[in-house]
């Protein structure tokens, strides 16, 4: 039934399991996708929401680079918005939110139609590895499956535990079974460092329970967008609704009260928990003075009543879930469908991978999503497409594939892991990036679909596409570099927008750059509007434009750092680099240096306690 | 950050401080250009860039007045025949501290920066002029070199200096995580800024890197020496008291009007704080070219010194209203300045000058003779007090050039993006000047990452749904 060898074993079905089978089965790799339960394939687990800001960037590069996330996000989409529009282009942040269901079934029909994967349900409880090297998975029906390599995507799962009030239950996922002995096997038998995580997630109710009359209806935007670049979808004419409402003192109090049987606070949790996504008794407890937090209303898809309360994740007993959750505006009459939870999980602190997600200790093993101290979808979904694409490489006895701090979130996302590890779940931030203005949404493709061609991902078709829409920027530009408007033509649309009259013809360049003038506001003039259509300039086209127009003192101040440091980028240090010779570094950089084997300069730059002399001592001996 | 820009960076090559002549070296791409933009050659139309490697030419440096600065020697060599093996420029120049601060100062006006340890060579590795066998003394060398300067900076960190600097960073960084949270966590509708605080708030941050800034040229004086320049009308007794200052006899003393037709220079150390006294040639009109020179060095030096001792002479008093009138001039022209007024030739004047309508013109006025060492010296007492009051005074003071750059560097960025409020642009590009702000300050007190916003956001805000 199974090939003799598989090329990869996928050991997870969740968005970077999917992600990771695509990507390496799409490049040639004979691939199988092992999970303990195929019903549960690209489940959401928290909340049925894709993107947001800075997620939603990465998920544009997953698209961009050849991935599905945004494809099926697109296709499930319940209701759209553009977030930060009224904000710089750096923050416009796409999210959407999604039905459940569409969502894991179309995930498991692009699966299915793949033809170099192979799935099957079964449970990894060990690995095969000999002379510290990848050879294969054992089951729970206790098969052994050959693999030249394998990517773990074990998400909360791996000794997972799940507090709901003081019931404590082992599982990877409510009513799912934990998997037990890969932490072991690693820890105890190759000294791989493991630790402990918690997240939670919030109580899902009957809509038909809630009072929506005394909430703020969140609608999705009048133009709704979409994730994908090249792969055409329905478009959307109608959307669902949230609905926003807010916790108030009542509900503190309750929640103050009986913080003492929190399983977070009666120390039952021992796994750390990320800040900037508390459960609710942890907002209560650590900012008394707010009087009210926000509660988002989301609705779980087309055609069901369940209704996901975003801003709730809890680990109380279901009792006072109910409790409190009525006394909130709007919830009077609330039924719960599901209570929230919080769950425990072990996860691999991710300084012990190589730039290509790789163990450093066991080759051609890989690690990506959750397991490596993560959270959320698209973290884990762009982890799994590169540890896809490079598990591949590495068989295959090619060039890892890295994306720089300078050209992807997912460059940053990896590079932050890898050099920091991380000690409580790490998300995506805008300002983790420090070129937050070239890694926009708008440019994900021209940032990345030609490395996706390049590595097989991103068929000629759609490179023909990027290139036609390059081509038409370029001309765009430099017609608004050439020509010019005339005082008595634009000085109306420039009085109406209260920006100063000109009085001697004017380049468009020119007037487009004011921060007050927006390219819809001089695109009617006759003269442009034809030239416009004559050469189809859409919409993607002229946004493009514009905002190169409008933002290019920052665009350039940005791509001017950051070509200082990819000098350091450049410079390669040897993977044998012996650093415990040099006797000029000091004995703590020599330790942090020989750990971390950054590749480059600019990877030991930002391990921390590396100092610059410490840099210039390596190039130093680099150059002998 | 260690350093692989291919800018230009200038040091002096000579150790600081008087020497018949020193050397300043300049390397980078742009080393012939920029030096070819201040250098006026003794040859006419001739161009530093047509010249060979290796030779050497004559003429003089002009600052952006285009007043004279030096006359020097400029050796040219090019890459990849230069030491760092990039185009390189050694400018000899006279030793002076005061012509060698003058020329690195305007270099890296014109697009030098300052090089940091053992930069020129590390640059000569680069470019792998200098032998292998060599790269472990140059590792040590760069440690050790970093371990003096480590030093140097361990001493600011723990004065004031630093504390000033991180309270700024930490204000800063309140800010940029303000808008960041507002960007990061807009999803959740939260509004934590008022935008017209935060305004203030720049401005305030602005003025305080200003004080910052300002203080240097103070900083400077501690370490620099104070100028103080003696004017005043021909054979009033300038060279008198300027001999009685240095205690030799450097100006030729007479009592010909116009003997002293140059600018003198002379060096003392009062309380600790370095003094430079120049004798100028005495102001009157007078067409000997010699002296026209003179005296528009007179006006030169005035400009540049933080004292300017004004003398007359007491014995002759016709020219009370004249001297009334220089004073107000003196003072309506150098507001900031300390002018110190000295009656001279108190033995032989007839004390018949009006010195109230004097005294209403000026804090400090001396009755004295020049050829009194005792009444020269309470001058001198009450000049150094002055100082030293007012350094204990002044709570921070910068002293390093590195300093003061990164300082003027983080000042322009928090203008920008002051700039960027009052234009109501976004957040995320005020954040920009922001980030950068606190990258400077960052080089003087250590780094500030996007983890420690993070840490900062999170510590003080309730976020996240």
């Amino acid at each position: 039934m199974f090939l003799n060898i598989y090329d990869i074993i996928v050991v997870g079905g969740g968005h970077s399991g999917m992600e990771a089978s695509l990507a390496s089965s799409n490049m040639g790799s004979r691939t199988l996708l092992i999970t303990t339960n195929l019903q549960t394939i690209g489940q959401m687990s928290c909340n049925p929401a894709v993107g947001g800001i800075a997620k939603g960037q990465i998920v544009r590069e997953i698209d961009a680079l050849g991935g599905y996330s945004g494809f099926v996000s697109d296709y499930s989409t319940i209701q759209f918005r553009m977030l930060n529009k009224s904000k710089g282009p750096a923050m416009w942040s796409p999210r959407a939110q999604c039905d459940r269901k569409l969502f894991s079934y179309y995930w498991r029909f692009l699966l299915e139609k793949n033809i170099r994967l192979d799935l099957y349900q079964d449970t990894v409880t060990s690995l095969i590895i000999e002379k510290n090297r990848i050879k294969g998975v054992k089951t729970f029906l206790g098969l052994e499956i050959k693999g030249k390599s394998v990517i773990l995507t074990n998400g909360t799962f791996l000794n997972g535990k799940i507090h709901i009030g003081g019931k404590k239950i082992n599982g990877g996922r409510i009513a799912e079974q934990e998997v037990r002995g890969i932490t072991e096997q690693l820890t105890k038998n190759f000294g791989i460092k493991s630790g402990r995580m918690k997240t939670g997630t919030s109580p899902r109710v009957d809509g038909r329970s809630l009072n929506y009359k005394k909430m703020k209806p969140q609608y999705g935007d009048e133009h709704p967008r979409k994730f994908s670049f090249f792969h055409k979808t329905k478009k959307l004419t109608k959307q669902k609704k949230c609905y926003i409402t807010y916790t108030n003192q009542e509900v503190h109090n309750l929640i103050h009260n009986n913080l003492d049987i929190s399983p977070i606070f009666s120390g039952s949790i021992q796994g750390i928990s990320p800040r900037y996504c508390p459960s609710i008794e942890e907002k209560v407890y650590k900012f008394p003075d707010r009087e009210q937090h926000p509660i988002f209303v989301e609705p779980e898809g087309w055609n069901t009543v369940e209704v996901y309360i975003n801003g709730f994740s809890t680990s109380f007993s279901e009792k006072i879930q109910y409790q409190s959750l009525k006394k909130i505006s709007g919830f009077e009459k609330v039924k719960i469908l599901r209570p929230g939870y919080a769950i425990e999980y072990d996860y691999f602190p991710p300084d012990q991978l190589k730039p290509n997600l790789e163990s450093k200790f066991i080759e051609n093993l890989f690690f990506a999503g959750q397991i490596n101290g993560t959270t959320g979808y698209e973290e884990a979904a762009a982890q799994g497409l590169l540890a896809g694409i490079n598990a591949h490489l590495k068989i295959f006895e090619k060039d890892p594939f890295i994306l720089k701090r300078n050209q992807a979130y997912i460059g940053v996302l990896i590079d932050d892991l890898i050099t920091k590890g991380t000690k409580e779940p790490y998300r995506m931030f805008t300002s983790r990036a420090e070129y937050r203005m070239l890694l926009r949404q708008d440019n994900a493709d021209i940032r990345l679909t030609p490395m996706g061609y390049n590595i097989g991902l991103i068929s000629e078709e759609n490179m023909n596409i990027l290139n036609n829409k390059k081509l038409k920027v370029k001309k765009c530009i430099s017609l608004f570099k050439n020509e010019s408007l005339k005082p008595e033509v634009i000085n109306p649309v420039l009085e109406k927008n209260k920006s100063p009259i000109i009085y001697s013809n004017k380049k468009i360049k020119s007037i487009l750059s004011r921060s007050e003038i927006d390219i819809k506001d001089i695109i009617s003039i006759p003269f442009l509007e034809k030239e416009i259509k004559k050469n189809n300039f859409n919409q993607e086209i002229l946004e493009q434009v514009s905002i190169n127009i409008k933002y290019k003192g920052y665009i350039d101040k940005e791509k001017e750092n950051a070509k200082k440091l990819l000098k350091l980028e450049n410079l390669k240090i040897p993977n044998n680099f012996d650093y415990k010779k040099i006797k000029s570094l000091s004995l703590e950089a020599r330790e942090k240096l020989d750990y971390y084997r950054p590749i480059s300069l600019a990877q030991a730059s930002r391990i921390s306690g590396i100092s610059p002399s410490d840099l210039s001592i390596i190039l130093i001996y680099m150059r002998r | 950050m260690l350093d692989l820009n291919d800018d230009t960076i200038v040091a002096l090559a000579t150790p600081i401080g008087t020497s018949a002549i020193s050397v300043i070296r300049i390397s980078g791409k742009n080393s012939i250009s920029i030096v070819e933009n201040i250098f006026i050659p003794v040859k006419q139309g001739k161009k530093l860039k047509n010249q060979s490697t290796h030779t050497i030419h004559l003429g003089y440096l002009v600052e952006e007045d285009k007043d004279l600065l030096d006359q020097v020697l400029i050796s040219i060599f090019k890459s990849p025949f230069s030491y760092t093996g990039e185009n390189m420029i050694e400018i000899s120049c006279h030793g002076s501290y005061y012509i060698q601060q003058k020329i690195l100062q305007l270099l890296i006006r014109k697009g030098t920066r300052l090089a940091r340890p053992g930069e020129f060579t590390f640059r000569a590795f680069l470019n792998n002029k200098i032998d292998l066998s060599q790269a472990e003394a140059i590792a040590d060398l760069i440690l050790s070199e970093n371990k003096v300067h480590h030093g140097i900076s361990l001493q600011q960190i723990k004065g004031k200096l630093s504390d000033n600097i991180k309270n700024l960073s930490k204000e800063l960084l309140n800010f940029v995580s303000l808008l960041e949270l507002e960007l990061d966590f807009s999803e959740d509708n939260l509004m934590f800024s008022n935008r017209k605080e935060l305004i203030l708030f720049l401005k305030k941050l602005g003025n305080t890197l200003k004080d910052l800034i300002e203080s240097f040229s103070l900083g400077n004086a501690i370490k620099k020496g104070i100028n103080v320049v003696i004017v005043g009308e021909s054979n009033v007794g300038k060279s008198t008291f300027f001999n009685q200052v240095i205690q030799e006899d450097r100006s030729i003393i007479s009592h010909m009007k116009g003997t002293t037709r140059d600018c003198i220079e002379g060096e003392i150390v009062l309380n600790g704080i370095l003094f430079h006294f120049f004798d100028t040639a005495g102001m009157r009109n007078t067409l000997n070219p010699i002296e026209v020179i003179g005296i528009k060095k007179a006006i030169k030096k005035m400009k540049e010194s933080q004292v300017i001792l004004y003398i007359f002479d007491s014995s002759k008093k016709k020219k009370n209203k004249k001297i009334v009138n220089d004073i107000k001039n003196i003072k309506k022209k150098y507001p900031l300045k300390d002018l110190f007024v000295i009656a001279n030739k108190s033995d032989l004047s007839c004390c018949l000058h009006n010195f109230d309508k004097i005294k209403s013109k000026t804090d400090f006025l001396f009755e004295i003779s020049a050829k009194n060492q005792k009444e020269v010296k309470k001058i001198l007492d009450t000049l150094s007090k002055l100082f030293f009051d007012r350094l204990k005074k002044k709570k921070i003071i910068i002293t390093q050039n590195r300093h003061y750059e990164s300082l003027k560097l983080s000042l322009k960025e928090v203008l920008l993006a002051y700039d960027a409020l009052k234009k109501e642009l976004s957040e995320d590009l005020v954040s920009i000047h922001i980030r950068e702000a606190l990258r400077y300050l960052g080089e003087i007190t250590g780094e500030i990452t996007n983890e420690d916003i993070l840490k900062n956001i999170f510590s003080k805000f309730c976020i996240g749904k």
